[in-house]
């Protein structure tokens, strides 16, 4: 077999890897519409302005800043899909924030964020995304 | 000769793979549930009193109390492997598939599903747990090999 075939299996075999089709997998996953605006009311709503700043958006300053905020939004060098960002609101462990302070944002391997699924409502989380999303801009990296 | 129809089955495969796996902005990507509870699934399933309309197999649930309207089956054996992907999309956005083998105007209206929308009700623990709840009742059976 010729190498540029043999590469061709493995990067084949890497995409299949890559979008694993079992039980535990994001295929299928759609979720509907969210609304930007409603999405920014839910995000004060269950305070999540404590502990994170977003890009580009004005949010209630604050008497005792915590030890450290996580920002969100902003530029960034991949899409941030809807998909990470429920995880990332609804699973926080599963991925760490990076660029701060181990122990400023997990204790255990586990993230300090609060888990909020039991107060938060889909259609709150659906929003949130919208919001959040909105808030991410893709940048090129820059042409030597 | 061969070697040119490998090359192109190889790169239609491939295109097929990249959009299987869509990576833009409004895509499943990087979605990771965390664990679900089977039985707090099932009581969340009668809390919403999804048993009105929706059957589950091998599950004793309440019969609906209104009137005599298609239940759709949940669970069971299946030949395609139901992702917690798919169940979460079934769940909050069952419009964007709309389940097949019922008569189109028992489950749908103008193109949309008929289910309710639960989204402004359900909390994310109760998605979390129905999820668990369902995906434990589906029975994934390999397709036999052709002789």
């Amino acid at each position: 077999m010729k190498i540029s075939n043999a590469a061709s299996l493995v990067f084949i075999a890497l995409l299949m890897a890559a979008c694993d089709a079992g039980p535990k997998s994001s295929l299928g996953f759609r979720l509907p519409e969210g609304n930007i605006e409603k999405g920014k009311a839910t995000f004060l709503e269950l305070k999540c302005h404590l502990c994170h700043t977003v890009a580009g958006t004005e949010l209630p300053p604050l008497d005792v800043p915590p030890s450290v905020m996580v920002n969100l939004g902003g530029q960034v060098r991949n899409v941030r899909t809807y998909g990470e960002l429920v995880t990332s609101i609804i699973n926080p462990s599963h991925q760490l924030a990076k660029g701060y302070k181990k122990d400023l944002i997990q204790v255990d391997g586990k993230s300090r964020m609060t888990d909020y699924t039991q107060f938060m409502t889909v259609r709150q989380m659906i929003d949130l995304v919208a919001f959040l999303q909105s808030r991410y801009e893709v940048i090129l990296p820059p042409v030597k | 000769m061969l070697h040119k129809k490998l090359r192109l089955f190889l790169f239609a495969l491939l295109t097929i793979l990249l959009l299987a796996c869509d990576t833009g902005p409004k895509s499943g990507r990087g979605f990771r549930l965390p664990e679900g509870d089977p039985e707090k699934g099932k009581v969340a399933f009668t809390d919403l009193k999804c048993n009105e309309c929706h059957i589950v197999k091998g599950v004793d649930l309440a019969p609906p109390s209104g009137s005599s309207h298609v239940m759709v089956t949940l669970g069971g054996e299946t030949y395609q492997i139901h992702t917690y992907g798919d169940l979460v999309t079934s769940i909050i956005n069952p419009s964007h598939r709309i389940t097949r083998g019922y008569p189109k105007e028992a489950v749908e209206q103008g193109g949309k599903s008929k289910m309710l929308n639960f989204n402004g009700v359900m909390t994310v623990q109760q998605m979390i747990d129905l999820v668990a709840f369902l995906q434990s009742h589906y029975r994934f059976i390999p397709p036999e090999a052709i002789n």
